[in-house]
């Protein structure tokens, strides 16, 4: 279910990994790259190695694209499916 | 400059090469179609700068717009200084305080008005720095130079000058040492206003008419995207990118060689990056002589693990009385200049350039780097060197990463500078600084443990995506 998803993911960002945001101000529709969240290069290796974990599967090198990283919506839309 | 300009014709009429070609995943230009793109780009040139300029402050990304108008101010031998592009701080009066007064020009190339590399005219902005002081480098021959300006975490900034067809004339011979082939796939995932990319890298692979791709805010979601439609075989990366590459990509295999500079490579990383992905090997340089030393693919694992290989061709290596690697070559920098242009002093040593890194050489020639001259203090009558205490303290399990540093001044009675570590560790590992320090003193002799551990999530990175040694200092509790 993408709506327990989500809080799932937000405190994955605001407690684990090094951004400087806080949960409050994660929207489900903020980019999570650059202009957005602005995860960086370490940050978006983290997250994924994280996602893993919690929800106990593995990205194929396939499925790692930009399309499940837009926003919070999309990528727990994915994570939902799997 | 007509060597330049065979080379060119050469890659566009071999059949070879003619059809291989340089993108950066939006656009793609073949050797073929270089001649006549490039002539667009020498007509934009002339017609904005009948006189032709100093030297251009050239704002440039890795886009193939940037890559090909690098090329074209090699073929017209203007000189340059490679920026990283600022963005909206163009039109601040700091960002212009901050280039060498002997700059008189901007170059950017605007992304969304580029959808036509055909069109320079289009995407490019050449503008004349009003005020200028109209100072001229101090240098007999002011064209055909590339200036590169210091990273400057201590003191004032330095401006390094090279000599273009120097530039060239290393690309050729770096080449030879990476075994490129016209049928090699060349991935370019580092910034090209870094003279390690653009020499080592895109210039290597552009002289032996490989396909190169360049890619820019590289992550593990762009560059796997990259690998799936550009299916590399050559790789340019740092230790940083080796890791991720690693963490991140499940399938094993592709690469004939990757080659990784910069700081220091952990040794299970490079070991596990060789048996997942390919051939890794290392190079040794500085901004001021290029490459110095770099491993041979064909070289064994250990060969290419323990030493950073061979010097390059027409590179003599030795090493000082005091262990300190020293260097000589016809194609290295020419001079250091301070903002104003004029020659800054180079330490001379019998035409000798000192790296400031100990080393050795071994009897079969292949260079061991040790680590910074600087990085080594005096403990209770010990000499210690930070990068072997680094490596002791990164083969604990969970440890990711140690930098030991010593802050100046911090002299104590008797026992010399003091030694901090910081580390990173591994996500959810419980490790804590009492079981680091403890297992420290099963390994390290007692001179050589440090003072103060202190852990940290990440380390903070220059530009250049070397670690920030100096800000670190700052972030100590």
């Amino acid at each position: 279910m993408p709506s327990t998803i989500i809080p799932i993911l937000k405190q994955i960002i605001a407690d684990e990994l090094d951004v400087d945001i806080k949960i409050a101000d994660i929207g489900n529709e903020m980019p999570l790259l650059e202009d957005g969240i602005g995860l960086d290069s370490v940050a978006v290796m983290e997250f994924i190695v994280l996602i893993e974990k919690k929800f106990d599967f593995k990205f194929s090198d396939d499925e790692l694209t930009f399309e499940p990283f837009t926003d919070l919506n999309t990528l727990a839309d994915f994570i939902a499916k799997k | 400059m007509i060597e330049f300009n065979n080379k060119i014709k050469a890659l566009a009429e071999s059949a070879e090469t003619s059809n291989n070609f340089i993108s950066d995943g939006k656009q793609s230009c073949y050797y073929h179609q270089l001649n006549s793109v490039l002539k667009q780009f020498s007509a934009y040139f002339k017609h904005q700068t009948p006189k032709s300029a100093n030297c251009i402050a050239f704002e440039c990304d890795n886009s193939l717009p940037s890559a090909l108008t690098l090329l074209s101010l090699f073929q017209q031998g203007q000189s340059f200084i490679l920026l990283p592009p600022s963005g909206s701080a163009l039109k601040e009066p700091q960002y212009k305080a901050s280039l060498p007064l002997f700059c008189d020009y901007i170059l950017t190339v605007s992304t969304e008005k580029a959808s036509d590399y055909q069109q320079p005219e289009a995407f490019l902005t050449l503008e004349k720095i009003s005020n200028t002081p109209n100072i001229k480098p101090k240098l007999a021959d002011i064209t055909g130079k590339l200036y590169v300006r210091t990273s400057g975490s201590m003191g004032a900034a330095k401006i390094i000058v090279h000599r273009q067809h120097s530039l060239l004339h290393n690309a050729e011979n770096y080449a030879q040492r990476y075994q490129l082939t016209p049928a090699d796939h060349v991935a370019i995932p580092l910034p090209i206003f870094h003279l390690y990319a653009l020499g080592a890298g895109f210039l290597s692979a552009f002289c032996t008419g490989a396909s190169i791709r360049l890619l820019k805010n590289t992550n593990i979601l762009s560059y796997l995207s990259m690998e799936r439609d550009f299916k590399p075989n050559v790789a340019f990366f740092t230790p940083a990118l080796c890791e991720m590459l690693l963490k991140g990509r499940k399938a094993s295999g592709g690469y004939r060689m990757v080659l990784t500079s910069g700081d220091r490579i952990k040794a299970s990383v490079f070991r596990d990056f060789n048996d997942k992905f390919g051939g890794i090997m290392s190079q040794y340089g500085s901004t001021e002589m290029g490459a110095i030393a770099a491993s041979n693919p064909d070289d064994l694992l250990t060969l290419r693990l323990e030493t950073t290989g061979k010097a390059m061709t027409g590179m003599a290596l030795s090493v000082n009385d005091n262990g300190v690697l020293r260097c000589k070559t016809e194609t290295g920098f020419e001079a250091y200049l301070d903002t104003e242009g004029n020659i800054l002093p180079t330490p001379n040593d019998d035409g000798w350039f000192t790296t400031g890194d100990l080393a050795t050489i071994n009897a079969d020639g292949n260079v061991v780097i040790l680590g910074r001259a600087d990085n080594q203090v005096n403990r209770s009558g010990f000499l210690v060197r930070l990068s072997d205490i680094e490596e002791k303290i990164e083969s604990i399990s969970g440890v990711l990463q140690s930098i030991v540093l010593s802050p100046k001044g911090s002299e104590q009675q008797g026992r010399g500078q003091q030694l901090v570590a910081f580390c990173i560790i591994e996500k959810n590992f419980d490790l804590e600084v009492e079981k680091i320090r403890s297992l420290c003193f099963s390994f390290l002799p007692k001179y050589a443990i440090p003072d103060k551990i202190q852990l940290l999530k990440r380390l903070p990175l220059l530009a250049n995506g070397k670690i920030d040694r100096q800000l670190l200092l700052t972030q100590l509790e």
